[in-house]
């Protein structure tokens, strides 16, 4: 009898031990079969800490006559919601935003937004057409993208964010071939500005017409792009991306921008516009080395930013102001919300970042560094990053800039001297 | 006369070793077009679930749809876990780019990078025919396998040798250790549990990894399904990287 239970007890540990350390690899594949909806939310929350730099001449401009302060905080939160119904050939899709953003003003500010709303049709696998708001983007920098001309600019501090879209038709062609040419599309887009549709797109209502080739030859990806105002050549470019070795890529984008505007204060305080063609390029790399450390480098000329004396002349303007003449202060702050709205307000820039995923096998860890150079004035902005995506949906992310520079530099008269980010997404 | 004698038979000797290492090399070679075929059909669908497995036993899964067509076109993207859906690959010979939906572009990526974290890098899951890559330069038997050796065609791969133990019965692989050009063992792949997943696909159903640089960490990846499939050229492009996910029948 002892030994029956004896043999019991065995049979049931092991057993129990088959139970806790069998491999079950069975996944119900059924879940994944495809549904004619679908959809995707993010709670995205983010503090801001900045630290002042009271001796820059927007801090002064921004905080004059206000108790001066020695850093800042803000919090932001955002909701967004993308989803998509599919009938037939034809797909629906919406992606809205809601962001409420605690600001330095102590004020509670409240966006929403349409992201995309466009439904799309599949005519064929060659045929596709888009009419609605939709978010591209085109290019290949990392950075910059100045052939990105249906689309806004990237966020420098968040290159990978969503960016709102336009509204417009496309249509893509595409076409697979065998050879030295493996593929190709067409992509012609007319972007309607009028009124209040898509007016942040171009200053003036029309039409723009805006056309993309692109070419996979010879394991190159190459476009080629044209934008027309109505009847009038606005732009054109080029792109281009190899990898020269498995592990080494190269990259560069090419615009050539006809009756480019610059305004821009001179050395007696005084408005003065010039209007001349204007050339964009930018030439990149990106290497992943042994070590599974990923550089990216890039350089970037952007005809449609000051030089140094325009930008030196902007700021000693903010001073004089300040310090002799208050009645060009209303003038200045016109100014500076219509042309300081760019990433990158100077003309030469260099920019560098290394990123290592998971270190010391920390898995789904990524620190990286940069350093954004601007060549014009030597001032810069450099960082540190460190994501993480550990727990299913959810991430964390923390960053930190600080900016460097003299006087009368782009880098050296932001407000700030330095900013820590927090933030955590969770998908849902 | 003793002299000539000596280099006429080594002569030969070369000659033999030459000719039946061209013969290993042709048996090895058609042997690995059959894997290839076991492995899948010439154009296909199929939904995996790959698994990350942490030294702590903690585990992170994610769902793929892939779609394969001939020896030089695959596409993959996730359906799982939600941060992740319709995030994209595609694998054009050597070609490799990743899409996510946040960026919006296509940017060109590296097979030896991975996209999902963790041993399984991006060759790994974008595995196109081994015969495309790989010539086999050793067949020897071993126990009741057969080990080729396969030397990689170019530089251009993820690893430039493989040691594969075939299940003769079903000549599908069982383990395949991947060395660096240096002869340094990086990566173990184990292939399990036979199954038939109809349309005369009987093939290991779950692929186990690890490596001796990251000691305890494992992954596995899970065939759920597999089935043939007629697909446009026109899907393995970037304008389609967007919408992989719809081509689900």
């Amino acid at each position: 009898m002892r030994k029956i239970l004896s043999n019991i007890s065995v049979s049931v540990i092991l057993f129990l031990a088959g139970l806790l350390f069998a491999e079950d690899y069975s996944f119900d594949f059924e879940e994944y079969q495809k549904k004619p909806y679908e959809y995707v939310g993010t709670i995205q929350v983010q503090s801001d800490f900045s630290k002042f730099n009271h001796s820059s001449e927007l801090y002064k401009l921004s905080f004059l006559n206000k108790e001066k302060k020695k850093c800042s905080d803000s919090y932001l939160a955002f909701l967004q919601l993308k989803g998509s119904y599919e009938i037939s050939e034809f797909k629906l899709y919406a992606d809205i935003k809601d962001q409420l953003a605690y600001t330095i003003n102590d004020e509670f500010d409240n966006t929403f937004s349409i992201y995309e709303a466009f439904i799309n049709a599949d005519i064929s696998t060659n045929i596709d057409l888009l009419v609605g708001k939709k978010s591209i983007k085109w290019g290949k920098g990392y950075i910059w993208n100045p052939v990105s001309f249906v689309g806004r600019q990237k966020d420098i501090n968040d290159v990978d964010a969503g960016l709102e879209g336009f509204w417009m038709v496309k249509l893509d062609y595409v076409k697979s071939l065998s050879g030295a040419l493996q593929n190709y599309t067409i992509t012609p887009v007319i972007i309607p500005v009028k009124g209040e549709i898509n007016e942040d797109f171009a200053g003036e209502d029309g039409f723009n017409f805006i056309l993309n080739n692109y070419l996979l030859m010879s394991d190159t990806d190459i476009d080629f792009y044209l934008f027309y105002h109505d009847s009038d050549l606005r732009k054109l470019g080029a792109d281009f991306a190899r990898n020269i070795f498995p592990n080494w890529e190269i990259h560069a984008e090419y615009v050539f921008e006809k009756k480019l505007t610059t305004i821009s204060w001179d050395s007696n305080s005084s408005l003065e516009s010039d209007t001349t063609d204007g050339h964009h390029y930018l030439f990149g790399t990106r290497i992943l080395f042994e070590t599974n450390t990923t550089l990216i480098a890039e350089y970037f000329h952007n005809d449609a930013g000051f030089d140094k004396d325009q930008m030196s002349n902007f700021f000693e303007t903010i001073e004089y102001a300040i310090s002799q003449d208050p009645s060009l202060m209303a003038g200045i702050k016109q100014y500076q919300g219509e042309n300081f709205n760019s990433q990158f307000l100077m003309r030469d820039y260099l920019y560098i970042k290394l990123s290592h995923p998971e270190p010391f096998d920390i898995l789904y860890f990524t620190p990286s560094i940069f350093v954004l150079y601007n060549l014009n004035d030597k001032s810069s902005m450099a960082g540190g990053e460190f994501s993480y995506s550990r727990f299913e949906n959810l991430s964390l992310k923390m960053k930190y800039n600080l900016l460097l520079g003299v006087d009368n530099t782009e880098f050296g008269e932001k407000t700030n001297s330095g900013k820590l980010s927090l933030q955590m997404g969770y998908t849902f | 006369m003793f002299s000539k004698s000596i280099i006429l038979l080594l002569s030969l000797m070369i000659i033999v070793s030459l000719l039946s290492s061209e013969e290993v090399s042709e048996a090895g070679n058609k042997l690995l077009k059959e894997i290839d075929r076991n492995l899948s059909p010439e154009a296909f669908e199929s939904l995996r679930k790959i698994i990350n497995v942490e030294p702590n036993g903690t585990t992170k899964d994610f769902v793929l749809y892939a779609l394969k067509k001939g020896n030089d076109k695959m596409v993959t993207t996730f359906l799982s876990p939600k941060s992740e859906v319709g995030r994209s690959t595609l694998r054009l010979d050597e070609n490799m780019w990743l899409y996510i939906p946040n960026v919006g572009k296509p940017m060109r990526i590296t097979s030896l990078q991975s996209v999902i974290g963790g041993i399984f890098n991006n060759s790994d899951i974008m595995q196109l025919d081994y015969i495309a890559e790989y010539d086999v330069i050793e067949m020897v038997d071993d126990n009741s396998n057969k080990l080729l050796t396969l030397k990689a065609k170019t530089h251009n791969v993820a690893y430039d040798k493989l040691k594969m133990w075939v299940n003769t019965k079903h000549k599908t692989p069982e383990k395949i250790e991947c060395y660096t050009a240096s002869g340094m063992l990086i990566k173990t792949l184990r292939f399990k549990e036979i199954k038939d997943f109809g349309y005369g696909i009987i093939r290991p159903s779950v692929l186990e990894t690890d490596s001796p640089l990251h000691k305890g960490y494992k992954a596995v990846m899970i065939y759920a399904e597999m089935k043939p499939r007629k697909i446009d050229d026109e899907v393995f492009t970037l304008n389609y990287m967007s919408k992989v996910k719809d081509l689900r029948n």
